[in-house]
C-alpha cells in the first residue's frame, strides 16, 4: 500500500497584478511506499520546492491531490492542518531552521510541546534518538554554539521525535561540508533501515545516490526515475549522473515552449510505464 | 542619465516601504514640533509681555518651552535608533550591490531631508491652524482677558525650522557614523547570540530592593521643609536605579524559575514566550524599566494636573478667604456702628453684595513654639516652629462664631489653622493656661491639618485683661496693638468690586483709628494666572509623556516582531497553528505591558506621599481630592494602556505573519 500518493499535481502561480501565469508544476504523479527512501532531483526552477511545499501542506495545489495515509490533504480543514502536519510529517531543512532562542534540547522538543505532550514522554523519546544521532553531549548548547553538522542532526532529531509517517527533507546537505554531509546521509540510511520513510529533495548526486529510488523532475513534471535494485552507492551515483546528463543535454538548442511539450510527452512515457 | 534620479527614488522608497516604523516617527516628530512651535508662538505674543498679570504665565511657558526642548532631543534620538536598526540590512545590501559609502551617505541625507520637510511643513501648518485655539485655552485657564490680540511671529517659525534641523542633523550624523563604521556583512547579519545572564543576580536584586526601599522611605517619610526638593530628586534617582536593578534581576530570576519548572515551561503557550524573553533578557528588562518610568511620569503629571484643575477654587479660598481686610485700632476706633452703616449704603450704591462680613478684635504675637511653651521669636529657630498667635477676648470670639463658650480664669480655647495644637496646656512666658477645648472649625480662617507653611494659632482668652497681660510679656503694648479687624467677601463683577473697594478705602482711611487696608483682588488674579499656567503645562506635558510612552512600547514590540519573524516562520513549519501563534504573542506582549504598569502604579502611589507635601507647599491641602484623582487617573490610564496593548499585539502579529508575502 502506498503511504504517500501524489496524483496529477498542478500548480500555477499568478503574478500579483494578474498578468503572467507561471506553471510551476504541470502534472506530477508518483507514490511512495512505507519504508522507502526516495530522492527527488532536478535543477533550480524545476518545481522541486513547490512540490515539497505542497506535500508539506504549506502550499495548496491548483489541481490534483496529495494523499497521505489515505487522507486527502486538500480535505483537511485549515484549523487542523497544523496539527496534521505536526503529527504526520517531519521536516529537515537546508538552513536547519532551528530557533536561536532555544537550546538544542528544546528545539527538538518543540513539536512535542506544540502537540501538548508531557515532559516525561519527551525525555523518554529524546534519549535514544540523541544517542543515535550522536548529539547527547550538546543538547544544552544553543544553535549558535555548535557546528552546521550538529545543527542539522539536531534538526533531524526534531523531525523524528514525533515519529512521523514520513520525513520530508529539503536539501538537507546543502549547507554542510562533505564530511558532515556524509555523516548525515549515513544517519538517513540508518533510520531508513529502521523503517522510517524518507522523501528528500536534493541537488546533490552524492545525497541522491543513497536513496532507494530517485525521481527526476524537469519543468514541472516527473521526467524519469531510477531504482537502486541491488546496485551499490557508487553504481547508483553513476546512474544518476548519466540520467542528469541526458536531462540536461537532451533539450539543448530548443526554445522554451517546445521544451514544455517535450517534457510532458516524456513524463507520460516514463511515468506511465513504471508507476 | 537615469542615475541622477536613482538615489532620491531609493530614498523615497525606503521611507514608504518601511512605513510601519517611519510613520510613527514622523507622527511623533510632527506632534513634538507642533507643540514646540505653538509654545514659541505664545511666548512671542505681545500680550504675554505687555499684560502685567501675564508675567507668571509667560515665565511658566518659558520653563515649559525649555523643558520641552530638553526632553525632545534625547527622545527623538532614541526613537531614531530603532529606525536605523531596521534599515541596516537594506543599506548593507546596497553596499554589497556596489553602492559606495558616499552614495549611501547621500541616500541617507536625502531621506533625512524628505522627512525633515514633511515634519516641519506639517508642524507649521498645524501650528498656524491651531495655535489660536490653544492660545485661547491658555487665556481661559489663566483667566486672562480673552479679547487679547493674537499674532503669529516669524521668529517662532524660524526657531522651529532651526530646532528640528539640529535634531535631524544629530540623528543623521549618528546614523552615518554607525553605517560608516560597519562593513556590509556586519550590516547584513544580526548577531544570533543570546544575551548572557548577568552575574550576581542575587546581589543585584538585593541592591535593587535596598535602593527602591530607601527611595520609597524618603518619599513616604518626607516632610515639607527646605530639603524637600533635594529629597524629591534623590528619591526619583533612587527609585529609577532601584527599578532598573530590580526589574533586571527580578525578571531574569523569575524567567529562570519558570524555565526550571518543566511542567510549566514545556507547554505550548509558555514555551516560546519564556524562551524568547530569556533570549533577550537584558534588552527586555531595559525596555520594561523605560516603560515603567515613563508611565510613572505620565501618571504623576496627570494626577497633579487633574487635582490642580479641580482644586483651584479651594486653594484660592484657603489663601484668600476674603476679598478685603481692614484693620483699626480697637481702642481709638469708636464709630463702628456708623461706619458699618456707611459701608452697607456704599455697597448698595455700587451694586455689590457683601457675602460675608466678619469682625473681631485681637492682639498679634510672633512666637516660637517648643512643645507647649510659647517663646519670643528669634531668627535661629526652625521655620516649622514659628507661629503667629492671635489673642482674642472670649466675647469677641463668641460674637464672631455665634458661639456661647464660657471660660474660667486660667482657661483658654485654641484654634489652629494648621495641624491640631493637641496639648492641654499652653505656657506663656509669664503665665500658663489650661486648654479647655480645641476648636476644629471656625470662620476665623480656614483650617488644613497639613498646612505647615503659614501656621497660626488663635488663642481665645477669658477677657481683655488676659490679652493685655499675656501680650505685655512679649513686648506688645495693648493700647496700640489691639486690633479691630473687618473681613469682607464680595459678590459682583470685577469693575463694580474695584469701584467699591476704592471708595471703601477712602471711607475707612478717614476714620479715626484706621490702621491698614488690604484688597486681595489682584493677588487672587495672580494665583489664577499661576495655577492656570501650571495646568496648561501639565496638560501638554501629560500628552507628550503619554505619546512618548506609547511610541516606546510600539517600537519595542515592532523591533521584536521583526526579530521574531523568522522564529514564527520556523514554528509554523514545524506545526504551530495560527491560533497558537496568536496566543503566544498575547502572552509575550502581556508581560511586557502589565509588569511596568503594576510597577508604575506602585511608584505613583508612593510618590503621592511626596506630591501631597509638595502640593501643600502650594497651599493645596485637599488630600481626599488627590486620592480620588489618583484612583481615577490610574484607572483611566490602565484602560488606555489596555487598548494600546491590544493594538500593539495586533501590529506584532501582522509583522510576524509577513514572511509568506
Amino acid at each position: 500500500m502506498a503511504l504517500l500518493e501524489v496524483k496529477n499535481l498542478k500548480k500555477i502561480y499568478t503574478t500579483r497584478f494578474g498578468g503572467n501565469k507561471v506553471q510551476a508544476l504541470t502534472n506530477v504523479t508518483f507514490s511512495v511506499e512505507v519504508g522507502e527512501f526516495v530522492a527527488i532531483m532536478g535543477e533550480s526552477g524545476s518545481g522541486k520546492t513547490t512540490l515539497l511545499n505542497i506535500m508539506a501542506s504549506l502550499d495548496k495545489p491548483t489541481g490534483g491531490a496529495v494523499i497521505l495515509a489515505d487522507k486527502n490533504m486538500a480535505e483537511i480543514k485549515q484549523k487542523e492542518i497544523c496539527a496534521f502536519r505536526r503529527d504526520n510529517l517531519g521536516f529537515v531543512f537546508q538552513d536547519f531552521n532551528l530557533l536561536d532562542t532555544l537550546s538544542l534540547r528544546d528545539n527538538i522538543f518543540l513539536p512535542l510541546v506544540l502537540a501538548g505532550n508531557s515532559y516525561e514522554l519527551m525525555n523518554e523519546r529524546l534519549l535514544p534518538l540523541a544517542k543515535k544521532l550522536a548529539i547527547e553531549d550538546i543538547l544544552d548548547k544553543f544553535p549558535y554554539e555548535v557546528s552546521g553538522g550538529q545543527k542539522q542532526r539536531a534538526a533531524v532529531a526534531r523531525a523524528l521525535i514525533t515519529k512521523p509517517q514520513i520525513v520530508l527533507a529539503d536539501e538537507p546537505t546543502g549547507a554542510l561540508d562533505s564530511k558532515a554531509a556524509n555523516k548525515l546521509l549515513n544517519i538517513f540510511a540508518d533510520i531508513n533501515k529502521d523503517g522510517q520513510t524518507i522523501l528528500m529533495v536534493t541537488h546533490s548526486i552524492q545525497a541522491a545516490s543513497r536513496a532507494n529510488r530517485v525521481l527526476f523532475i524537469k519543468d514541472g513534471s516527473v521526467f524519469n526515475q531510477i531504482f537502486r535494485g541491488n546496485h551499490s552507492n557508487d553504481q547508483m551515483y553513476h546512474m544518476i549522473s548519466d540520467t542528469l546528463s541526458v536531462l540536461q543535454t537532451g533539450n539543448l538548442g530548443e526554445d522554451a515552449s517546445e521544451t514544455e511539450t517535450v517534457a510532458c510527452e516524456m513524463t507520460s512515457v516514463f511515468v506511465g510505464a513504471e508507476v | 542619465m537615469k542615475k541622477k534620479g536613482l538615489l532620491p527614488r531609493l530614498a523615497l522608497n525606503g521611507i514608504l516601504r518601511n512605513s510601519s516604523t517611519y510613520l510613527p516617527y514622523i507622527g511623533i516628530s510632527v506632534f513634538a514640533m507642533f507643540t514646540y512651535f505653538v509654545f514659541d508662538i505664545i511666548i512671542n505674543n505681545k500680550i504675554m509681555t505687555t499684560l502685567p498679570r501675564a508675567t507668571y504665565a509667560h515665565m511658566l511657558m518659558m520653563v515649559g518651552f525649555v523643558l520641552l526642548g530638553i526632553i525632545m532631543v534625547p527622545f527623538l534620538y532614541y526613537t531614531n535608533s530603532f529606525l536605523i536598526k531596521r534599515r541596516k540590512k537594506e543599506l548593507g545590501l546596497y553596499s554589497i550591490l556596489g553602492m559606495e559609502k558616499k552614495h549611501i551617505g547621500i541616500l541617507m541625507l536625502i531621506e533625512t531631508l524628505i522627512m525633515y520637510a514633511i515634519v516641519v511643513i506639517c508642524a507649521i501648518v498645524l501650528g498656524l491652524l491651531f495655535s489660536r485655539l490653544i492660545f485661547l485655552l491658555l487665556l481661559n485657564l489663566t483667566k486672562l482677558p480673552v479679547e487679547a490680540s493674537f499674532s503669529i511671529s516669524g521668529k517662532a517659525i524660524a526657531h522651529t525650522i532651526l530646532f528640528y534641523a539640529v535634531i535631524s542633523a544629530i540623528n543623521l550624523f549618528t546614523n552615518l557614523v554607525q553605517v560608516g563604521k560597519a562593513n556590509p556583512t556586519e550590516l547584513m547579519s544580526e548577531s544570533k547570540k543570546g544575551e548572557k545572564e548577568p552575574k550576581r543576580i542575587q546581589q543585584l536584586a538585593l541592591g535593587g530592593v535596598l535602593l527602591l526601599g530607601y527611595g520609597y522611605y524618603i518619599a513616604i517619610s518626607s516632610q515639607v521643609d527646605a530639603s524637600i526638593f533635594t529629597n524629591f530628586f534623590l528619591a526619583v534617582f533612587l527609585v529609577v536605579m532601584g527599578t532598573h536593578f530590580l526589574f533586571t534581576s527580578g525578571s531574569i530570576a523569575f524567567l529562570k524559575r519558570l524555565k526550571s519548572n518543566k511542567r510549566l515551561y514545556y507547554r505550548s503557550g509558555n514555551f516560546i514566550a519564556i524562551s524568547g524573553m530569556i533570549y533577550r533578557m537584558k534588552k527586555n528588562a531595559a525596555s520594561l524599566v523605560n516603560i515603567c518610568i515613563f508611565a510613572t511620569m505620565v501618571l504623576i503629571t496627570m494626577i497633579c494636573t487633574v487635582s490642580l484643575y479641580l482644586g483651584i477654587p479651594k486653594i484660592q479660598n484657603f489663601m484668600y478667604p476674603y476679598d478685603i481686610e481692614i484693620e483699626f485700632k480697637e481702642n481709638v476706633f469708636t464709630d463702628k456702628k456708623d461706619w458699618q452703616q456707611e459701608v452697607e449704603t456704599l455697597a448698595k450704591n455700587e451694586g455689590v453684595t457683601i457675602e460675608s462680613f466678619h469682625t473681631y478684635e485681637y492682639a498679634r504675637l510672633n512666637i516660637v513654639k517648643k512643645d507647649d511653651k510659647i517663646l519670643i521669636k528669634d531668627d535661629k529657630a526652625d521655620f516649622r516652629n514659628m507661629y503667629q498667635i492671635r489673642l482674642i477676648p472670649l466675647d469677641s470670639y463668641n460674637t464672631l462664631d455665634s458661639a456661647s463658650y464660657e471660660l474660667e480664669q486660667g482657661e483658654v480655647l485654641v484654634y489652629s489653622t494648621g495641624a491640631d495644637y493637641g496639648m492641654n496646656k499652653i505656657r506663656f512666658i509669664n503665665s500658663a493656661y489650661q486648654v479647655k477645648k480645641e476648636i476644629k472649625e471656625s470662620s476665623l480662617k480656614p483650617k488644613a491639618t497639613n498646612n505647615v507653611f503659614s501656621g497660626m494659632y488663635f488663642v481665645i482668652v477669658p477677657d481683655r485683661n488676659a490679652v493685655e497681660q499675656i501680650a505685655a510679656a512679649y513686648g506688645v503694648e495693648i493700647s496700640d496693638n489691639l486690633k479691630h479687624v473687618v473681613e469682607m467677601k464680595l459678590q459682583g463683577d470685577d469693575a463694580q468690586k474695584k469701584a467699591f473697594s476704592e471708595k471703601l478705602n477712602q471711607l475707612s482711611s478717614t476714620q479715626t483709628g484706621f490702621a491698614q487696608y488690604s484688597d486681595y483682588a489682584d493677588d487672587i488674579k495672580d494665583t489664577e494666572v499661576m495655577y492656570g499656567g501650571l495646568l496648561f503645562i501639565g496638560i501638554f506635558f501629560g500628552i507628550i509623556f503619554m505619546m512618548c510612552l506609547l511610541i516606546i512600547m510600539y517600537y519595542k514590540q515592532i523591533t521584536e516582531g521583526f526579530d521574531d519573524q523568522k522564529n514564527y516562520e520556523i514554528m509554523q513549519k514545524v506545526g504551530m497553528s495560527d491560533l497558537e501563534v496568536k496566543r503566544t504573542i498575547k502572552k509575550q506582549v502581556l508581560q511586557v505591558f502589565f509588569i511596568p504598569l503594576a510597577g508604575a502604579i506602585l511608584h505613583t502611589i508612593v510618590g503621592m506621599f511626596m506630591v501631597i507635601n509638595l502640593m501643600a507647599a502650594m497651599f493645596f491641602f485637599q488630600i481626599n481630592l488627590i486620592i480620588a484623582c489618583t484612583i481615577g487617573v490610574c484607572v483611566l490610564f490602565a484602560i488606555i494602556y489596555g487598548i494600546s496593548y491590544k493594538r500593539t499585539a495586533k501590529a506584532y502579529y501582522r509583522i510576524v505573519k509577513q514572511w509568506g508575502v
